[in-house]
């Protein structure tokens, strides 16, 4: 019976079971005279339909995820300390402290645990392709058999090679995971069919069933609304804890004041210099330093231009003139930033080249490369708030300034833009929380290089910034959280985050104040 | 009301009002050049975005076209089974990419599909590079030299001899440039000799005739490099080889062409004429973006012989331009010949899918929540701040969070196959779009008149129907038009994507067939193949290829924009 | 003309120093001003009174181009004012303004300290050739409109943090810094209450010993108060135009007296 019992099926077997529940509890709400129910027939049946598939749709999803981490903890216990391939040989053990030897066979039973789990889940697809028995791999022995090859001409994914420690944690494994595997549906089947009997006998003429509904309808409604919370505080978890232990091992402020990054791949908790020090240097200094360059340049483009164009267009415009440079700087906000980034590397940061010649800039990358593109995506950031922000000054000081004979620039240099500073102030802060933050024209545009020592003066040189690193370690095959380097990326995101973040709260109130002050 | 009487503290002034001040005047030309600054700014970042655009479309769209040859691709059995033979299918699915197929079945079509042209090979080679040698001594002034590689047996003795006289007149510039005066002479006399003897004689005279302590002077007649060079580019026909020849069209790593053999064994044996692509190196040739270029400053990896041989193939009517659609199903792949944005297309439409879905429930879920039922509390306050925050997070952080859950997940043993799924990549960007469809729906419930809800209520409606029966309905528009603008935005995020290992996701399954994959396989995704095109170590590639499908992906942007437009359009009511 | 200077009594300065003959606004289709014309006097408090939307404002701010900012309105006709046409292309509104004051409804003091609020136009005009010269026009103006007193102790202070009342006079001072001839009042106690309105009507009484007034008013008793003369309007025409007293106490048109005796408004 256990191959019947599955996600999938049981999945149907649940929405059947509610279709069916929809169209029972109509029929019996029906069956009552119209003017003794609460309720209207399809209120009841929607009851039931809740009643069905709520609770046994959440506990699939549930043990979906849990049953997965429950078979990893299952194999994490299987595992013998002894067994050969979770062992450091006597060989390696030399001249390592306990602690390092802890540390090296932990890494060693983590990697040994993926291996099983990538065996098992081949074996299983192995099998339901037919393409052998479960005798046949009771059978199997990894020292003569070529298992891994064999799975792999199966048309199965596989980790590194098999080795018989593996073969038999594996099967034990994939006995645990059948076994959940058919426990889970099963406890959701019978919820599902609880539910439905419950709801079904609860159905009666006096039964509120709209209430019972509104009800199920509030509560996600209201949980609906808390995954803003949840995003943040799952931001915040995943960027605390691995840069507090970061922070923990490296040093605060030796994170903090480092003049230079040059990542080594260490391995967390095994330091590889003989004073107990990491071979990496990974200092904030130079990568904050690049970051806040290219910023710096972005915004003393955008500001000017942007202030500018908003003024422009909301004092002397026509309104043919508006009706198309709006939408017009609409499309170049629209435009995703890694195109930004392409033009800045193989349009701009040539012609910049060209202008300034090559031993002033070496290479086409550079921070006005990014600075430059950066600051004309920020224009219509800033023009759009600016121009909001104008608008927002009320008609009455514009008139007041006109009627003393003020021309128009007067008015505006003079009366409305002292008046509207506050907002425009927070729309620059805002612009300057993106371009921190600005993630693929730095990338593509600032330049590439792994190690830096100390800051660039020059604005033609290439710098690296923060988010760089970031996509530079945990783009391609990053390993998890073993290594120092990456658990360092997780604080340099711990960083900005917090940087962006009292940007952005100082913006906001700002803003608000600043409406406050006209509303 | 005493204050008042203080006349003559401001003198009242008698002007007319027909002639300007001076002041004013000056006041006004103020005002211009602040009008002027505004104007010029605007024309500035509407030129830049011209230019941007330009500069996308310029290089995208012929980037859209491939040259191919057009070639007898005979499926030579004697390559493909060297021991004589039927081949069976598993057997070609074992036979190497390299000399089987490329030095193989696409080398020895091309040469056939040459010659039955009508082109001479080695000929229209060798031809080409004595034309260089000829060229680079006539440029030096040592006429008459086609009449001495004429004369020669061989290109390989006229190499030689020219190599020779290089030596002798290097030697002369050692020579001479040392002190013995004596030596000097002699090896001066040596080189005018070799070159007397090559049958250079004005060159010979030139020679004996400079000052035996001015090497300068010999050194700047240019002979030596000349000569150097002329017999370099002699000896190069001979290197001719079947490699170089093949290397002008794509044949590098037909793992498709093999696959295409394992399903059909019967092709072995026929001939089959088929369109090649150019090597995209090669293309810049052909597309007149060297052009004017000299051989010196040709990029490395080319070879004029290659060139002669597509002049030929040119004017042998062998080659076509024809629109590239296999890129627009194939899979990204390194090479330009072939590489795609099918499975990214694919990729990007299931992970909007996934946002459509996700951050459409619960957005408008919570935003009904917040507008319509949220008591005024300190709870509801903070949800307003998170939501307020989370529309201005910088995207990595979103990038950083799906890296940590995924790094988790692996943890705790949900395996790397999670690594860059459309589930993931969807999610993550769902959380980013929330913000954005909360604060437009928001909007959209805020403009429908309370007098709808009071009605609804008033006739005896719960508020739950109130906002699902009337609310909702009338704000669908403004909801519709909030969630496709920041479904646009998603569709073009690309460092959250890259964070969650969507760039690495080149796996064998994509590459043998290119609309694969589902919510839980690995996905590529339009931005990040975009990202990897513009990282290409081929300039045809990052500059042509990338511009295609940044070209795709704001058509796109562009299209769901003026659906936005469109719907905001119709729908827009005012009340 | 001649009949006009006869019928003023309170008035010993009788020169027109406006006029308008055969005015027309339109705002894009709507016709809002028909076929006005009117004599404003030198040194005298002209009220315009009648219904909202009659058009008296609209008609007001014709008086200092105010209506050029706003973009489909067209003023047809003439005025002039010291027999120069103030529409004759050549004429330029900002020096028309300078001579044209105007206080709006709503006290709008620009967000600067109360001192930088009246020496905006002084400063813009280059009336002052140096500090002590503005400190003197500005502690004139405040004298003038009635505020010195209470504010000149703090004179860096924001005029925005200012009553109503107080706002509104400092609106008045920051008007007449630049030493106008007219000053134009558009309905400038609306926003306030009775003890400042009434410290604005006194104030407007003394400020016509220099500047022609011209106030528009919703309040007919404001009108009898503070103005010699008074016109009325009534959708876009300008019905009659009279001596105050003459308007109160012998209306000569029907329209007039329906409005006078609350019938019509």
């Amino acid at each position: 019976m256990g191959a019947f019992i599955t996600f999938p099926a049981v999945l149907l077997l649940i929405v059947l079971l509610a279709i069916a529940g929809y169209a029972l509890g109509r029929r019996k709400a029906l069956s009552f005279p119209a003017q003794s129910t609460h309720s209207r027939p399809h209120q009841h049946a929607w009851h039931v339909v809740f009643a069905t598939a709520a609770p046994s749709l959440l506990v699939v999803m549930l043990w979906l995820f849990f049953a997965g981490i429950a078979s990893n903890i299952y194999t994490n216990m299987v595992t013998p300390d002894d067994l050969v391939d979770v062992r450091l040989s006597a060989q390696a053990r030399e001249g390592l402290t306990e602690r390092e030897i802890d540390i090296r066979e932990g890494v060693l039973r983590t990697q040994f645990v993926a291996g099983v789990r990538s065996l098992a889940s081949a074996l299983d697809g192995y099998v339901a392709d037919g393409n052998a028995t479960e005798a046949d791999i009771a059978g199997w022995n990894a020292e003569q058999d070529p298992i891994a090859d064999r799975l792999r001409a199966g048309g199965q994914v596989l980790g590194p090679a098999v080795t018989n420690g593996m073969l038999s944690v594996a099967q034990v494994v994939r006995q645990f995971d059948r076994r959940v595997g058919t426990v889970g549906p099963i406890i959701s089947l019978v919820l599902a069919i609880a539910g439905f009997v419950i709801a079904l006998r609860r159905i009666s003429a006096e039964f509120r069933a709209r209430v019972v509904v509104e009800r199920w309808i509030s509560g996600f409604l209201i949980f609906a609304s808390t995954m803003a919370i949840l995003a943040t505080v799952a931001i915040l978890a995943a960027l605390t804890l691995p840069s507090l232990s970061f922070f923990r091992e490296y040093g605060f402020f030796n994170f903090l004041f480092g003049m230079a990054w040059a990542p080594a791949g260490d391995v967390v908790g095994i330091p590889e210099g003989r004073d107990g020090s990491y071979q990496s240097a990974l200092g904030f200094v130079p990568l904050i330093w690049g970051t806040l360059y290219i910023s710096l340049v972005a915004l003393l483009v955008a500001v000017p231009l942007g202030l500018l164009a908003a003024v422009y267009l909301s004092e002397f415009a026509s309104r043919r003139a508006r009706s198309w440079v709006k939408p017009a700087l609409e499309i170049l906000a629209g435009v995703p930033t890694i195109v930004y980034g392409i033009f800045a590397l193989i349009t701009i940061g040539p012609f910049l080249q060209a202008v300034v010649g090559a031993t002033v800039m070496p290479n086409t990358v550079s921070v006005m490369t990014a600075g430059v593109v950066m600051g004309m995506m920020l224009v219509p950031f800033i023009s759009s708030l600016s121009d909001d922000v104008i608008n927002a000054v009320p008609q009455t000081l514009r008139d007041g300034s006109l009627a003393i004979g003020a021309t128009q620039a007067e008015t505006v240099v003079q009366v409305i833009l002292p008046a509207a500073l506050p907002g425009i102030v927070g729309a620059i802060v805002l612009a300057a929380s993106r371009a921190i933050g600005e993630t693929m024209i730095v990338v593509l545009a600032a330049g590439a290089l792994s190690n830096v020592q100390g800051i660039e003066p020059n604005p033609f040189g290439a710098v690296v910034t923060v988010t760089t690193r970031i996509v530079a370690v945990l783009t391609g095959e990053g390993s998890g959280f073993d290594s120092i380097d990456v658990l360092a990326v997780f604080a340099l995101a711990f960083t900005l985050f917090f940087i962006t973040l009292a940007l952005n709260l100082l913006a906001q109130r700002m803003v608000a104040k600043y409406r406050e002050q006209y509303d | 009301m005493s204050d008042a009487n203080l006349s003559g503290a401001v003198p009242i002034r008698k002007s007319s009002l027909l002639e300007q001040s001076a002041l004013v005047r000056k006041r006004h030309r103020t005002g211009t050049i602040l009008r002027w600054l505004g104007f010029s700014a605007i024309t500035l970042v509407l030129m830049f975005l011209a230019i941007l655009l330009w500069s996308i479309v310029s290089r995208g769209v012929p980037a859209l076209f491939q040259y191919q040859a057009q070639i007898e691709l005979y499926y030579d059995p004697a390559v493909l089974n060297p021991d004589g033979g039927d081949v069976s299918a598993e057997e070609i699915g074992t036979i190497n990419l390299r000399t089987g197929f490329e030095r193989g079945i696409f080398t020895s079509s091309l040469r056939s599909t040459l010659e039955n042209a009508g082109i001479d090979i080695e000929g229209t080679v060798s031809r080409r590079w004595t034309a260089e040698a000829i060229g680079a001594l006539d440029a030096a002034g040592l006429t008459g030299a086609s009449a001495i590689i004429a004369a020669a047996p061989t290109p390989a003795d006229a190499a030689r001899q020219l190599g020779q006289a290089g030596s002798a007149v290097r030697a002369a510039v050692a020579a001479m440039d040392g002190d013995d005066t004596n030596a000097a002479i002699t090896a001066r006399d040596a080189a005018a000799q070799a070159l007397n003897d090559l049958g250079f004689a004005q060159a010979a005279d030139r020679v004996a005739s400079i000052d035996p302590s001015d090497s300068a002077a010999l050194a700047e007649t240019g002979y030596q490099a000349a000569l150097t060079d002329a017999a370099g580019a002699l000896r190069q026909p001979a290197q001719f080889d079947d490699a170089a020849l093949s290397s002008i069209i794509f044949a590098t790593n037909r793992r498709d062409v093999r696959d295409q053999l394992v399903d059909n064994p019967d092709l072995v044996g026929t001939t089959e004429k088929t369109g090649v692509p150019i090597d995209i190196s090669v293309t810049r040739y052909l597309s007149g973006e060297l052009s004017g270029v000299g051989t010196a400053q040709m990029p490395p990896g080319f070879d004029i012989g290659q060139l002669a041989l597509v002049d030929a193939m040119v004017e042998a009517d062998l080659i076509s331009n024809s629109f590239r659609w296999h890129f627009f199903t194939n899979p990204y792949s390194q090479s330009g010949e072939i590489t795609g944005i099918g499975p990214a297309l694919m990729g990007s439409a299931y992970m909007m899918l996934v946002v459509l879905v996700f951050s459409l429930v619960f957005g408008v879920a919570a935003s009904i929540y917040l507008e319509e039922f949220a008591p005024k509390n300190r709870f509801t306050n903070f949800i307003e701040i998170n939501i307020a925050n989370l529309a201005a997070v910088p995207s990595i952080v979103f990038g950083i969070l799906g890296a940590a859950i995924l790094f988790t997940l692996m943890d705790l043993g949900f395996g790397s196959s999670i690594r860059g799924t459309a589930l993931l990549g969807g999610l993550v960007l769902s959380l980013m779009t929330l913000p954005t469809i909360v604060i437009a729906t928001r909007a959209a419930l805020k403009a429908v008149p309370p007098s709808i809800a009071d009605a609804a209520l008033g006739v005896g409606a719960s508020k739950v129907q109130m906002v699902f029966h009337h609310k909702l309905p009338l704000a669908a528009p403004g909801i519709l038009t909030g969630t496709i603008i920041g479904i646009a935005q998603a569709l073009g995020e690309t460092a959250p994507l890259l964070l969650i290992g969507l760039s690495v996701s080149t796996g064998a399954a994509l590459l043998s067939s290119p609309f694969s994959g589902g919510l839980l396989e690995q996905a590529q995704s339009m931005p990040t193949v975009v990202y990897l095109l513009a990282q290409n170590q081929d300039a045809p590639v990052r500059e042509g290829l990338a511009q295609s499908a940044i070209l795709v992906m704001l058509v796109l942007l562009f299209a769901l924009n003026i659906l936005a437009i469109i719907l905001r359009r119709k729908f827009e009511r005012r009340w | 003309m001649d009949d006009l200077r006869r019928i003023e009594r309170t008035t010993d300065m009788n020169d027109t120093k406006i006029s308008a003959k055969g005015v027309q606004v339109y705002y894009g289709e709507t016709h809002a001003i028909k076929d006005v014309s009117v004599e404003i006097g030198d040194k005298t408090v002209t009220a315009f009174i009648g219904p909202s939307g009659c058009g008296k404002s609209t008609f007001l701010r014709c008086l200092n181009r105010m209506n050029d900012t706003i973009d489909i309105c067209r003023v047809q006709g003439s005025i002039t004012m010291d027999d120069q046409d103030i529409y004759d292309p050549r004429v330029d509104p900002v020096q028309l303004r300078a001579k044209v004051g105007m206080v709006f409804q709503k006290p709008n003091p620009f967000p600067k300290s109360i001192y930088d609020n009246v020496a905006y136009g002084p400063k813009i005009h280059g009336l002052a050739r140096n500090k002590a010269d503005m400190d003197g026009i500005v502690e004139a103006s405040l004298r003038r409109a009635a505020l010195w007193n209470e504010v000149k102790d703090r004179l860096d202070s924001p005029g925005t943090g200012l009553s109503g009342g107080q706002q509104q006079r400092l609106c008045i001072a920051r008007a007449v810094a630049t030493a106008p001839e007219v000053l134009l009042m558009d309905e400038p106690c609306s926003a306030l209450d009775p003890i400042a309105t009434a410290q604005i009507e006194e104030l407007i009484d003394e400020l016509r010993q220099q500047f022609s007034v011209v106030i528009v008013t919703h309040s007919m008793q404001q009108a009898a108060r503070v103005s010699q003369k008074t016109a009325f309007f009534h959708m876009g025409h300008l019905v009659e135009f009279n001596d105050t007293d003459q308007i109160f106490t012998n209306p000569q048109d029907p329209r007039t007296e329906s409005y006078i005796t609350g019938r019509i408004g």
